[in-house]
């Protein structure tokens, strides 16, 4: 699904999503398509499932944002340390 | 010399930390010390806890490393306090944070560095807050 189709269909809620379709390109990470896992009431919420989510799967790209959220064109940056452990 | 004792455990470095916003204070006894990470980062519990939450317009940060991508929020806290010694106004990651090993926080380079700490594995100290 468009990013523009989950903010019509799930307007002002925070969400978990999971990405289906990226890439990197030039610094930045651009999402062309994601799937909904879920909706939340609380930012708080979102985030939790968000941690669950990734320790479960952590080969998959999941994202916990509100749809009143803009482009999904984010600013990559390069992460190390224990959090990059395999 | 500030330090607090540093505490090993799964042969990780661990440090207890103090953070306040406004007036409300959190005290965090497991914070992971991490010099291959250039940012410190914590929970959203931990900010709820603080009254900070996050807005549907906060932009999101992919972290990209060998694990694959983390996505992460900034927030500035009032303080931060490693024993004696006081960050003000500091600007940390907030995340999912759940890596396991009982790891309330991690506290990378960004304030590693701002505080001039000094990571004793003789004595077991993390001293903060010289000079130079």
């Amino acid at each position: 699904m468009r990013w523009e189709e989950v903010k019509e269909r799930f307007p002002h809620q925070w969400l978990l999503i999971e990405v289906t379709e990226a890439r990197s390109e030039g610094g930045e990470r651009i999402v062309d398509a994601v799937s909904v896992v879920d909706t939340f009431p609380t930012s708080t919420d979102a985030w939790r499932a968000y941690a669950i989510a990734r320790r479960q799967a952590p080969d998959r790209e999941f994202i916990p944002l509100h749809t009143d959220y803009g482009e999904l064109r984010f600013e990559e940056r390069p992460g190390i340390g224990f959090r990059w452990r395999a | 010399m500030e330090s607090v004792n540093l505490t090993l455990r799964d042969g990780l470095p661990f440090v207890p930390l103090r953070l306040e916003h406004g007036d409300r204070a959190v005290e965090l006894s497991s914070v992971l010390i991490d010099t291959g990470s250039s940012a410190s980062i914590f929970s959203v519990e931990t900010l709820a806890e603080l009254q900070l939450t996050l807005s549907p317009n906060d932009p999101l940060i992919p972290m990209r490393g060998v694990g694959g991508v983390e996505y992460v929020v900034q927030k500035a806290i009032d303080r931060l306090h490693v024993g004696e010694a006081i960050l003000d106004r500091c600007t940390v990651q907030v995340g999912g944070l759940d890596y396991g090993y009982g790891i309330e926080g991690i506290l990378g380079m960004d304030v590693l560095v701002r505080l001039r700490c000094i990571i004793d594995l003789r004595s077991l100290t993390l001293s903060a807050g010289h000079d130079g």
